[in-house]
């Protein structure tokens, strides 16, 4: 098992480390490469995003597999000092949401608006300059990601396209259409994307807000990360199922369903839709499922029983099966390979136990 | 040629909305039928703005405005009648609170909700919620309340292209009434305070629609050979009614009329600081004494002011 800690440096020329293997040869040479390029964690990668690739040891991991496997240590970088009470403020991670988180992050442009909910975390490291401005922010720093003023739950980060964050449940998806129309007054192809999930359909907020935007063809992609709970309780354990495909059906917007983890097709599945929204606004609407694969917002007051238990010192990957996108990259490469992956990532650990 | 505090208010608000580039111009039915009551009549669409009638989702609305104003675009969001306002209040207290903890590169847009307060009684328990005073509470946000044509032309022409957001609203008890000008002799830079009248034997603070009672007192303390300092209040955070403050301890009477209902009376927290300057003031408050009602009844605001300066002149 690797700790973050304990890993020695390696160095990174191709021609000292092993051959990848096979399979993953093959796997790549699915995708059409047609440049290397190293991945900028700020800014939207927009185009082809599918096809560029950031250089692993003597091969080529694509840029969204890479992200992936970053804000999969980050965010557990993270965990392991919520465990410690570093913050003051909760801070809700989605470990298990990283293929979605990289595929959005990816496909947002800089001239795009995206529009998060309290489970910003991942986000805001995929998309800030310096990942570790957002921890300051989580420390209250002057120095955070904003001025240390907003905290977790409403981090936005205009500078980096995360123009709004909101805990209330449905709140940011009637902002994220006055966001979709001022793109419709000012012309252009700018689209908005905005995040929420399975608990925000059961607000009013929501429908009413899908209706607005279909009633005046807004530009937006309304993205539902499905995890089926809402902290301790499932779907079916608080309400009647609901069919979101019959409903967008019924108003007449596009449904997506993406399921799997595998961030390669999500960026291109993404780029497709948002394709189309930059040519001809309509909103539309993308169910993601996921897994949540940690505790709610660290450990819950009044919770200890909560099983999301996670340690950084048992490596990244956290579930065995393809509930987990780091799993999927793992089984993609094969064990060695991942191996130098997660050794890559280790060096760029936010080293949150140096201070 | 007379014409209404309606029609007055929807000149000067159409006159400032028409000047508007950038911006969405949006509420229910604000381009037929009544044009909410008149409210939004004569507002055209320009090149980058857009007038839209919208359907029944005031949640929905009021984000729009938030965002709009948050990508930098403008928005002027008519409704009916304020408490409608009431299912905007997320949005008032938490997405407002978080842009105001926000800070900006890049300029704001502004954000404006024109609104009527279904003051007169006859709606009932659907329109019984009065307070925009309360709403600003609430959320930290500016509401100001236009009372005649002169306070109406100099806030609106100030406020709504401001960045940033605030409410507008007018009486709809008075909206059949004859429009007034009354000249303005000075106001603060948020316009939070507005002086109508200067004298120097008493001092007529004015909260909510109650411009009209505070000059009638202004005129019956004139029958006395005696004169008054007149004020309005708008429902501003920090409201700089300092001068109003001096005024009251110069003039040592001071007559307070509120005609809101509810009690977060502005009126209470602005006597707080006058005592607190001048202890020695002498002051009377004319309210609704009733402070919440559900039931249909007329609720026109009255009082003897005869009464009232022979009181405060005791």
């Amino acid at each position: 098992m690797l700790s973050f800690l304990t890993l020695p440096r390696v160095s990174w020329c191709a021609a000292s480390l092993p051959s990848p293997p096979a399979a993953a040869k093959n796997t790549l040479d699915k995708f059409q490469i047609i440049k290397l390029i190293e991945v900028t964690p700020n800014h939207g990668l927009s185009g082809e995003s599918v096809s560029r690739v950031v250089e692993v040891t003597n091969f080529q991991l694509a840029v969204g597999e890479n992200l992936v496997a970053k804000l999969r240590l980050w965010q557990m970088e993270i965990n392991e000092e919520l465990k410690k009470k570093r913050f003051k403020v909760p801070v809700h991670l989605g470990l298990g949401t990283e293929a979605l988180v990289a595929a959005v992050s990816l496909i947002v442009r800089d001239s795009d608006s995206l529009l998060l909910t309290h489970r910003n975390a991942a986000y805001n490291l995929a998309r800030a300059t310096d990942p570790r401005d957002v921890v300051r922010e989580y420390e209250l720093s002057r120095e955070g990601t904003a001025f240390g003023q907003l905290g977790s739950m409403n981090l936005s980060n205009p500078e980096s396209g995360v123009v709004y964050s909101s805990s209330i449940l449905g709140n940011n998806i009637s902002v994220a259409c006055g966001f979709a129309f001022g793109q419709k007054i000012s012309g252009g192809n700018s689209i908005t994307v905005v995040l929420t999930g399975d608990g925000a359909l059961e607000e009013g907020a929501f429908y009413e807000g899908l209706v607005f935007a279909k009633s005046h063809d807004l530009p937006l992609i309304l993205v539902v990360d499905n995890n089926d709970y809402s902290m301790a309780s499932a779907i079916s354990q608080r309400r009647c199922n609901i069919n979101l495909e019959l409903f967008c059906k019924s108003i007449g917007i596009d449904y997506l369903m993406l399921v799997g983890n595998d961030v390669n097709f999500y960026v291109k599945e993404l780029e497709k839709a948002s394709g189309r929204l930059r040519t001809n606004s309509s909103p539309m609407v993308v169910e993601v499922h996921t897994t949540l694969l940690n505790q709610h917002a660290g450990p819950t007051p009044g919770w200890p029983t909560d099983p999301m238990q996670v340690h950084l010192s048992s490596g990244l990957v956290i579930a065995e099966d393809v509930s987990d996108p780091v799993f999927v990259l793992k089984e993609k490469y094969g064990e060695t390979t991942f191996s130098n992956i997660e050794s890559k990532v280790f060096s760029e650990s936010l080293r949150l136990d140096k201070k | 040629m007379t014409i209404s505090y309606l029609q007055s208010l929807n000149k000067v608000i159409s006159d400032q909305v028409n000047q508007m580039e950038n911006t969405l111009v949006y509420g229910e039915n604000l381009d037929r039928g009544s044009f909410i009551s008149g409210l939004s009549k004569n507002v055209i669409s320009g090149p980058t703005r857009l007038v839209k009638n919208i359907g029944n989702c005031e949640y929905t609305h009021c984000g729009v405005g938030f965002g709009l104003m948050m990508g930098g675009h403008n928005a002027v969001l008519f409704v009916k009648q304020l408490d409608f306002m009431m299912l905007g209040i997320d949005h008032f207290v938490s997405t407002y609170g978080q842009i105001c903890a926000t800070n900006y590169k890049k300029p704001l847009g502004s954000f404006t909700i024109v609104t009527a307060i279904y003051d007169q009684g006859f709606q009932g328990p659907q329109s019984s919620f009065r307070g925009l005073n309360e709403i600003c509470s609430m959320s930290g946000a500016s509401g100001f309340l236009l009372q005649e044509i002169s306070d109406a032309r100099r806030v609106v022409e100030t406020e709504m292209p401001k960045p940033g957001f605030r409410f507008i609203a007018l009486s709809q008890r008075m909206a059949n009434d004859e429009a007034c000008e009354t000249k303005i002799i000075s106001q603060s830079p948020d316009n939070s305070v507005i002086q109508f009248n200067h004298g120097s034997d008493a001092t007529i603070v004015c909260f909510g629609f109650s411009l009209v009672y505070g000059k009638s007192l202004v005129s019956a303390i004139g029958d006395l050979s005696r004169t008054a300092s007149l004020f309005t209040v708008n429902c501003v955070r920090d409201a700089k009614w300092s001068n109003a403050v001096k005024e009251a301890s110069k003039n040592r009477k001071l007559i307070l009329v509120d005609d809101t209902r509810g009690p977060a009376s502005m009126a209470f927290r602005f006597l707080a600081d006058v005592l607190e300057f001048d202890k020695n003031v002498v002051f009377t408050i004319v309210r609704h004494r009733k402070e919440f009602s559900t039931v249909v009844s007329d609720e026109k605001f009255e009082f003897e002011c005869d009464s009232v300066v022979a009181q405060i002149f005791s």
